[in-house]
C-alpha cells in the first residue's frame, strides 16, 4: 500500500526515538494536513516518573522536566519529519501538556515554488499521505 | 423553528474573526490572518503575526531570553480565555489546549483537543446546483 509508506514510516521513526531517548512506548500518533501545514498529536508522551510526579501534584518539577525532555526531542523529530517527507520545515510549533501527556506539533512546509517540479511533487505527494 | 447547524468552513470562518478580535482586545495588536481547521474532533489555529511590537522591540534590543518568557506567559494567560471561546463557538468542551509561538516568524500555533465533534452540515451543494440550473434556464429563455 503505496499511500501509507510515508505516515507509516514516520510513526515508525517517532517510537523509535522515544524508545531509545526514553525507554517508553508510544501507542498512537495522529496526523492532519492541509495546505502546506502539518498537524502531529502524539499521545502519551510523558514518561513513568513524570507520570508520578503529576500524580502527586509535583507541578513545577515535571514541567521543568518536560521543558528539557522537550527540547531534547524536538529538533530531533522536526529532522525525522524533514527527512522522511523530503522538504524544508519553515515553522515547527511544539507543545506538550504534562496533564494529559499529549504533544501537539504543527509544521509548516517551506512553501510549493512553480519553478521547482520536484520540490512540489515531493510536498504534494506528502500532504496526500497524511 | 428548526436552527441548521453551521458547515464547517462557517464555523471555521466564525472562528478565524473571533479569535483575530480576541488577540487585538488582549494585546492591542491584531494578527494579519487567523487560520482554522477542524478535524475529527480537533481545531488547528495559525496565527501569521501573531508577536506584539513590544515583544520585537525586545528581541531588537537583543533581550531574547525575555521576549520568549513574555510570549510564553502571555501564552499562558490567554489560554483559559481562548479555550472559553473556542467553546462557546464550536459548542463542544476543550479538553486539551496546546500552543506554541516562535519569535522569528512572528507566527503561532494552536491545537485545541475537543470531547466531540462539533456539530456542522455538509455545504449544499445541491441546492446551490439547483439555483445555477434555473438562473442557466432563465437566461436561455
Amino acid at each position: 500500500m503505496a499511500t501509507l509508506t510515508i505516515q507509516d514510516a514516520l510513526t515508525a521513526r517517532i517510537k523509535t526515538l522515544y524508545q531509545q531517548q526514553f525507554n517508553h512506548q508510544i501507542h498512537q500518533i495522529i496526523y492532519h494536513s492541509f495546505g502546506n501545514n502539518l498537524i502531529i498529536l502524539i499521545e502519551n508522551v510523558t514518561t513513568k516518573p513524570e507520570q508520578l510526579l503529576v500524580q502527586f501534584e509535583v507541578q513545577e518539577l515535571t514541567r521543568e522536566v518536560r521543558t528539557i525532555f522537550d527540547h531534547l526531542i524536538q529538533p530531533q523529530i522536526k529532522l525525522l519529519i524533514e527527512e522522511t517527507i523530503s522538504t524544508t520545515i519553515i515553522d515547527f510549533l511544539y507543545d506538550t501538556s504534562i496533564q494529559t501527556g499529549r504533544t501537539g506539533i504543527i509544521a509548516i512546509f517551506e512553501p510549493i515554488l512553480k519553478e521547482s517540479s520536484n520540490n512540489s511533487e515531493n510536498i504534494n505527494n506528502a500532504s496526500a499521505y497524511f | 423553528m428548526v436552527v441548521q447547524s453551521p458547515t464547517r468552513g462557517q464555523l471555521e470562518r466564525t472562528l478565524s474573526q473571533k479569535i483575530q478580535a480576541f488577540y487585538r482586545e488582549q494585546l492591542g495588536h491584531q494578527p494579519s490572518k487567523v487560520t482554522c481547521q477542524l478535524f475529527d474532533s480537533k481545531l488547528a489555529i495559525i496565527l501569521e503575526e501573531s508577536v506584539t511590537p513590544a515583544e520585537n522591540l525586545l528581541i531588537q534590543e537583543g533581550k531574547e531570553d525575555l521576549a520568549e518568557k513574555v510570549r510564553s506567559n502571555l501564552d499562558e494567560l490567554l489560554r483559559p480565555q481562548l479555550r472559553e471561546l473556542v467553546t462557546e463557538i464550536l459548542k463542544v468542551e476543550v479538553t486539551d489546549l496546546l500552543s506554541d509561538a516562535t519569535l522569528e516568524t512572528g507566527r503561532t500555533g494552536i491545537i485545541a483537543v475537543l470531547a466531540n465533534s462539533p456539530a456542522v452540515r455538509s455545504s449544499d451543494h445541491s441546492t446551490i446546483a439547483r439555483q445555477r440550473k434555473r438562473l442557466d434556464q432563465q437566461e436561455s429563455d
